[in-house]
């Protein structure tokens, strides 16, 4: 047999690659949906890549599905984990040729995401005053541009945009990490490196200082994310890491312009996995469905690095771009307080999580992205949605008799439904759709994409692979 | 030289190093399946990579499919710097699999240690970092 935890994180592997591919067929069809009756010859050839792509993972699935039963080893399994980072490299080069396609900006449902988790900290102010501009990435990454300098007149922080890739633009959970960006736009670097400077215990070089540097701007943010959006936050950074970095998560990581490193994956998710109850920054403790799926991911977690530590790993070549465990652990402290002083008033989660516990039991099947819960009256719902009910949410909300849903507990509750298996990357759409199953999801999704003959042939396929993943 | 696939960055031999992988996982524990023959001359262009790699090195190239070799050659060479024993281990080991492919290739039976061989070279040029 198997050995069975490693087998069970493959089989996310997959899921997670396949995921990403659907959502990136959406993404183009809704390309093709702007262009008219004509599509580009580029969108035609673009889309049967797609779909190569997805035959060749799905033929690689079917092989471990097969294999489920035979006597594997180890090193068979790591195997396919090679050929699940190769497909995943595929995919982001795949993402990068969207800078061909003219793309829309993003819909205000994610500036309206990000202000409402922002409101419900307290943070409200902030953000308008950040005021940024959320842009589609081509690169398969969450990014803070600095689009530079122009003018006199023109200050760098009108300049900066919060990038979201293209292929997520669908997919709310992961809609979490801007949190992390808008953390680099809203806490002032000179402040927080003059705040480190005075932890500093020793003299450092010019490049260890630049390391800290580094170090602290990337922890900072992810501690002020973990702060505003608890375990979601946590759980989107480890999913980001174990299914979207090809290299391994003890190595620092080499930043798109490759001038700096981030801090090795694994360091960043041990932090914040420390701050979990009950030494928690957050108050109040979680309930067991949470604990269950904290646990599930960090199980998940730890089976990616086993698969890392049997990769070979040449550290030496990172010597001088880790810090040692001491100067980290110092780091760390120093931006806790550091925290403390530049947003006390930050909002504690004053809550026992027992509001996004109760949506994560209703988001059996689909999950919402806006602030309204899952509604007893799906009609009022769609017309809400559509514009057409001709009554504020406020009154929608109180015919439909529920307390609003914070964004936090929204997040939460998809994290939680998510990890427990229940949801299948579902977007946004799937929200106001009828009931349908995981299964269903994605062939009519496939449907919509893909030249008739092929796409009953893919949907069949497709269908047949998720129901041995789910 | 087999015809199929060109090869000339570090990046191309370790993606088609994974597709190896996976075609020899599912040769050892998937079910029979045809179209994997047309999977060795992937194989094949890799082997081809490390066996004339440096002689063509040496002697200079006469084609652009020879001169892809010689790209792809020192860029694995440039991977293994410093652990020249991984180069050596794999230049002894690729005339085997060669022979392993092409019997696969043929529809002929291989052994599992042969399989396991195979699967074990193409594992160390994709962890060649």
């Amino acid at each position: 047999m198997a050995p069975n935890y490693s087998y069970q994180f493959l089989q996310a592997f997959f899921n997670e690659v396949l995921g990403r591919y659907a959502h990136l067929q959406q993404f183009v069809e809704r390309t093709r949906l702007e262009t008219g009756h004509t599509s580009p010859k580029l969108l035609e050839v673009y889309s049967r890549q797609l779909d190569a792509s997805v035959n060749e993972l799905l033929n690689d699935a079917e092989d471990l599905f097969d294999a489920q039963s035979a006597n594997l080893d180890a090193q068979g399994l790591i195997d396919v984990f090679h050929q699940l980072k190769s497909q995943s490299d595929k995919f982001q080069q795949l993402h990068r040729t969207l800078r061909w396609f003219s793309a829309p900006w993003p819909e205000a449902e994610v500036f309206e995401f990000l202000g409402r988790v922002l409101e419900e900290r307290g943070l409200q102010r902030d953000f308008q005053l950040l005021n940024p501009s959320i842009v589609f990435s081509d690169e398969y990454n969450f990014l803070t541009y600095d689009v530079g300098y122009v003018q006199k007149g023109i200050s760098r922080a009108e300049l900066t945009a919060w990038a979201l890739p293209k292929s997520e633009s669908t997919n709310p959970l992961l809609w979490s990490v801007l949190v992390h960006e808008v953390a680099h736009s809203y806490f002032k670097e000179k402040r927080l490196l003059n705040y480190i400077s005075r932890s500093l215990s020793s003299h450092h070089s010019q490049e260890e200082l630049e390391l800290i540097r580094r170090w602290a701007v990337e922890l900072n943010a992810d501690l002020f994310g973990f702060r505003v959006l608890g375990p979601a936050y946590l759980c989107s950074l480890m999913y980001l890491s174990m299914f979207f970095v090809s290299a391994n998560l003890h190595q620092p990581l080499e930043t798109r312009d490759s001038k700096a490193f981030h801090p090795p994956p694994f360091k960043r998710v041990e932090l914040l996995r420390r701050e979990a109850p009950p030494n928690s920054l957050i108050e109040g403790s979680f309930p067991g469905d949470m604990r269950h799926a904290l646990g599930v991911f960090r199980r998940l977690f730890n089976e990616r690095l086993t698969f890392d530590n049997l990769d070979s790993f040449d550290d030496s070549r990172y010597k001088n771009l880790l810090l040692s465990d001491e100067t980290l652990e110092r780091l760390w402290q120093t931006l806790k307080d550091f925290q403390k002083e530049y947003c006390p008033d930050l909002i504690h989660y004053d809550r026992d999580f027992s509001r996004a516990s109760e949506l994560s039991a209703r988001l059996e099947k689909r999950l919402l992205a806006g602030s309204l819960p899952i509604a007893l009256d799906r009609e009022l719902i769609e017309q809400f949605v559509a514009g057409t009910s001709g009554v504020s949410r406020e009154a929608a909300l109180s015919k439909l008799n529920e307390r609003p849903a914070s964004m936090f507990d929204i997040m939460n509750a998809g994290w939680m439904n998510k990890v427990q298996g229940h949801s299948w990357r579902m977007t946004i759409f799937d929200a106001l759709r009828e009931n349908q199953s995981r299964t269903s999801y994605l062939p009519k999704l496939m449907n919509s994409l893909t030249e008739p003959a092929r796409q009953l042939q893919t949907s069949i396929q497709v269908a047949l692979v998720l129901s041995y993943l789910v | 030289m087999s015809e199929a696939r060109s090869i000339s960055t570090y990046d191309e031999l370790r993606d088609h190093a994974a597709t190896m992988g996976m075609v020899f996982f599912g040769l050892r524990y998937g079910r029979a399946r045809s179209e994997r023959q047309q999977n060795m001359n992937i194989g094949l262009s890799i082997c081809d990579v490390i066996t004339k790699g440096p002689s063509l090195s040496e002697v200079g190239v006469t084609s652009y499919e020879d001169l892809a070799v010689v790209e792809a050659f020192r860029a694995i060479e440039h991977h293994t710097s410093g652990r020249s024993g991984d180069l050596k281990d794999l230049q002894e080991d690729a005339a085997d699999v060669r022979n392993i492919l092409e019997k696969l290739q043929r529809g002929e039976s291989v052994p599992p240690e042969e399989l396991e061989k195979s699967a074990t070279f193409f594992r160390k040029i994709y962890s060649a970092t």
